[in-house]
């Protein structure tokens, strides 16, 4: 029954493949040809076996499905897909393949990024550290110095993922839900938290039930103490304080940002009062405190506001604690106008940056029917014939991250274990997990496509030819020899990343200029420059 | 008239540029060389418009001390009352300065500044990106508007020499005002607006990517590539070097106001320009006027602002400074030591033309009934009709309507911040 439906889709979709680069072209034997490498890459596809050339059609499909689905093809990705089915990569990335031991090894330098705040702030300061007796002003400072090494290893290891991780479709979605559930990791203590956020909140579920992630960051500290609601409390009047009085009660920050960014949208059809209902629903869902020993989710029971509250007509009758939270959470989940609003968001992202209707209502469907799966939502959107439309491919513009992780793929490079990879992420202007606001990066191209992006893309693409971009290492000798046939090159990587026609204007114009320098380093230099900086490649 | 302002609808979200016809025509041969002289009209005015993203808190900015409502409301984090320590800078016996803000306090008194209160966006959402999209098109409550005012504003506009610089954005991103206008040039620091190459690869690689943005620029990003690096050749000329240590008279973050204020002063065309400034959520630990994230905030603004103002010395006639937030916060505090989002807010005016010295606009007062849905500032006075002022009487537009769909200002309703 499952694979029905893509050899139907297939069956119809084939034809509107746009590769307009022959097949011989596009197989890219040179790019292919690393054996070291292949044994981990491509360890399912027997080197032995002559696979018949996958057709244009096929091939472009394949291209569209990495672009969008993953961050980019690696070199021979898109033939080896091509030869497998979009449609079974595709089923093989929702089941989660088996994790590369490229990447294992990749991540062991950053094995810190992803521990939990406890043992970090122990291994930070040593066990003789008694958390009971100190206060929140000296864990601040005391892990002051830390922090910044930390988060760039955060954002390293994050991109070291997007670069090499097997599991392409997971961690693209990380990357959107990263978003749609932005904490600003600079904020107060959200640093201690922002790893264990994004490797127990967001990455298990973010191919899972969407009611399980939302609950997920709605009781994670890192969200609790980047939208307030950790200090938010039942009303409790004016006090008094050192030097004077004090208001004390609620805080709607994470309330509001719950409903108009995480669930119903801000067309959703809540109200003012339902942003304080909710609010209050929310008071106790809170952070244990530095004295009191942990760094975990705690509901404050005399914090919380017992009255009986209502928020979209549904009633919350009085002293229900905790579970009224996960009732209105379900409530949230489950809501017309959050399945709307995340089937538009999921079709802007990986259809167009205007989602046809055809497939925010497919995938509205999709989300509805099977309760808030998000592998069937996945599913609905490449069903939909929008989603292989000739507009919607190679028309995406790649954001910031997208292009590091598709050039670093398209290149073969391999993260070196630095930290240099985050700091290259804040030259191309989307600082790794630096994002203020509660909207999360966009991915639109009237966000990114500014003149000081734009400039930002290209000198990047330029430090890349020059092997100036650091944090990862690209095996040039192998896959790229200086002395090799740069014409080759460039007719190989045009065809097999982009697409492009060997005759096409923009080869043409890097073969013309790279033909204008003799020393073979510079050619080469320059050709991977005007290839990976083309208006082309900004696209996916 | 030139090409009035494209339809607000023109697809944008879709990037194809073909509707935006004043653009291509805009272009006019080929800028490739952007070190080309840039003709100017010398003393043009420049309009710069400081955006505080986040909504900024009004009530402590511009400080109702009469009000003793004021001081009910925020328990712990009011400004003193003029005179007690801390207090507010007192500018008319009802208002005063938040102390942070003291910098400004001279361009006041020279009558340079003037300050709005209770202004802001008629539609009552509390949402910060739908307000703030709606200031930035100017086209309140039409949630399809994709088309920045300012942009409307240049398009409308006849382009004088090369038109390479004619608006600038310090911003991460481009932001929506000038969005319908890619010519813009955008960068989060003016000084990484340039191609960085390798040794030896230079004149190839800018050679090539010139060409290669030099397609016929059907899309936004291929546009705006193409446009920035022919501006990008005139804006490090403009800017020199980077002296160590920052830009004389400005603090280490002002620099963004410091290379505005380097590209008026040379000539290079600059009509407007745009700073966003983020960190304007204070949901918690805001504080009064000592510790917390507002006057932190205020500090760096007040100090830009002033040090703007000196910089530019005779510019500063041809200069009108904007500063406006998506809406206000409510007129109590919350509980966590902040406030939440709000509605009415405050504008501020600054410039050597500007008829300062006063603090306009209607405020009504902070009683419970006086507040709107019960609990923040009202809006007496929509931007649109200080914006709408500031180009009509500065940027000499004879009906600033344009910009502002289904809004016309009522002669009666200006202010009368500009002669």
């Amino acid at each position: 029954m499952a694979t029905m439906w893509w050899s139907r889709l297939f069956a119809t979709t084939t034809l509107a493949g746009l590769c307009a680069c022959s097949p011989s072209q596009a197989m890219a034997p040179r790019f292919a040809a690393k054996p070291r490498l292949q044994t981990l890459r491509l360890a399912a596809r027997p080197k032995t076996v002559v696979d018949p050339p996958a057709s244009l059609a096929t091939l472009a499909d394949a291209r569209h499905v990495l672009n969008r689905f993953a961050f980019g093809p690696r070199p021979g990705e898109v033939e080896r897909v091509a030869h497998m089915g979009a449609a079974r990569w595709l089923e093989e990335q929702l089941a989660g393949p088996p994790e590369s031991p490229l990447l294992e090894a990749a991540l062991v330098p950053h094995r810190a990024a992803y521990v939990p705040p406890a043992q970090l702030v122990d291994d930070w300061l040593g066990d003789g550290w008694e958390a009971e007796t100190r206060t929140s002003r000296e864990l601040r400072e005391e892990t002051k110095p830390h922090f910044r090494e930390h988060l760039e290893r955060l954002a390293t290891a994050e991109l070291t993922r997007d670069i090499l991780s097997q599991r392409q479709l997971e961690a693209v979605m990380t990357d959107f839900w990263a978003n749609h559930f932005n904490v600003f990791a600079s904020k107060g203590f959200v640093r201690l938290f922002e790893g264990d956020y994004l490797e127990r909140a967001i990455r298990p579920h973010a191919l899972g039930k969407f009611s399980e992630l939302l609950l997920a960051t709605a009781r994670h500290p890192a969200m609790l103490i980047y939208l307030d609601n950790a200090e938010s409390r039942r009303e409790a009047g004016d006090v008094k304080s050192r030097g004077g009085k004090r208001h004390r009660g609620l805080n709607e920050n994470y309330a509001r940002e719950l409903l108009e960014l995480h669930t119903l949208g801000v067309d959703g059809g809540y109200s003012q009062a339902d942003v304080q209902n909710v609010a209050r629903i929310l008071t106790g869902w809170s952070v244990v405190r530095v004295n009191e020993g942990g760094f975990d989710f705690v509901f404050r029971k005399p914090a919380h506001d017992r009255g009986e509250k209502t928020v979209l007509g549904e009633s919350f009758p009085r002293g229900q604690n905790e579970a009224e939270g996960l009732r209105l959470l379900e409530l949230l989940a489950r809501h017309p106008a959050t399945a709307k609003h995340l089937a538009r968001q999921l079709c802007a992202r990986f259809v167009a940056d205007i989602p046809p209707d055809s497939c925010v209502t497919a995938a509205t469907a999709a989300y509805t029917s099977s309760d808030g799966d998000i592998k069937e939502v996945v599913r609905a959107i490449v069903k939909d014939p929008s989603f292989w439309a000739k507009s919607a491919r190679g028309t995406k513009l790649k954001t910031p991250l997208e292009l590091l992780a598709s050039a670093a793929r398209a290149l073969d490079a391999r993260p070196d274990g630095s930290l240099q990879l985050a700091k290259t992420m804040s030259k191309l202007g989307e600082p790794l997990l630096q994002e203020r606001v509660p909207t999360g990066y966009p991915d639109s191209e009237p966000e990114w496509a500014s003149g000081g992006g734009m400039l930002a893309r290209m000198s990047f693409a330029s430090d890349l030819g020059a092997g100036n971009v650091r944090g990862f290492d690209v095996p040039w000798d192998e896959s790229l020899p200086a002395g090799g046939d740069v014409d080759q090159l460039i007719t190989t990587f045009g065809g097999s990343m982009l697409g492009l026609a060997a005759d096409s204007r923009t080869l043409l114009l890097v073969h013309e200029e790279v033909n204008a320098l003799q020393d073979p380093e510079q050619k080469r230099a320059a050709a991977v420059a005007l290839l990976i900086g083309s208006p082309e490649f900004q696209r996916q | 008239m030139t090409a009035p302002c494209v339809s607000r609808r023109a697809l944008l979200g879709g990037s194809m540029l073909s509707s935006l016809g004043f653009l291509l025509q805009a272009r006019g041969g080929r800028a490739a060389d952007g070190a080309e002289a840039v003709a100017t009209t010398p003393g043009a005015p420049v309009l710069l418009c400081v955006f505080l993203r986040g909504a900024a808190d009004g009530l402590n900015v511009v400080v109702p001390h009469g009000e003793p409502e004021y001081y009910r409301l925020r328990p712990s984090i009011a400004v003193p009352r003029p005179g007690e320590k801390n207090g507010a800078i007192d500018l008319d016996g009802r208002f005063g300065l938040h102390p942070r803000l003291a910098p400004l306090k001279a361009a006041f008194d020279a009558k340079e500044l003037a300050l709005v209160h209770a202004v802001g966006s008629p539609h009552p959402t509390r949402s910060h990106f739908e307000a703030q999209d709606y200031m930035e098109t100017a086209a309140v409550g039409d949630r399809s508007a994709s088309h920045g005012w300012l942009a409307s504003y240049l398009g409308s506009r006849p382009k004088v020499g090369s038109g390479l610089l004619r608006a600038v954005a310090i911003s991460s991103r481009s932001p929506l005002a000038l969005r319908g206008y890619p010519d813009a040039v955008v960068a989060g620091n003016l000084r990484d607006f340039r191609l960085t190459t390798t040794a030896g690869l230079e004149p190839v690689l800018a050679d090539g990517f010139r060409r290669l943005y030099d397609a016929d620029a059907t899309t936004l990003a291929e546009h705006a590539g193409q446009r920035a690096l022919a501006a990008s050749e005139v804006v490090k000329k403009a800017l020199g070097k980077q002296r160590r240590g920052g830009a004389p008279g400005y603090a280490r973050d002002a620099q963004d106001f410091a290379d505005v204020a380097r590209l008026i002063k040379a000539d290079v065309g600059l009509e407007t320009a745009w700073i966003d400034v983020g960190g304007w959520d204070t949901h918690r630990y805001e504080g009064s006027t000592e510790n917390g994230d507002l006057p932190r905030q205020l500090d760096r603004l007040g100090h830009a602002l002033s040090a703007f103002r000196a910089d530019l010395g005779a510019a500063f006639e041809r200069v009108v400074v904007v500063v406006m937030s998506e809406f206000g916060r409510t007129a109590r505090e919350n509980g966590t030591g902040g406030t939440d989002h709000g509605h009415g807010n405050f504008m501020l005016l600054l410039g050597g033309k500007v008829q300062g010295g006063r603090v306009l606009g209607n405020f009504p007062g902070l009683a419970a009934d006086q507040l709107f849905e019960g609990r923040d500032v009202p809006v007496t006075t929509d931007f649109r009709e200080v914006l709408a002022e500031v180009c009509e009487r500065h940027l000499k537009m004879p009906d600033a309507s344009l910009l502002f769909p289904g809004f016309k200002l009522e002669k009666q309703r200006r202010l009368g911040f500009l002669a």
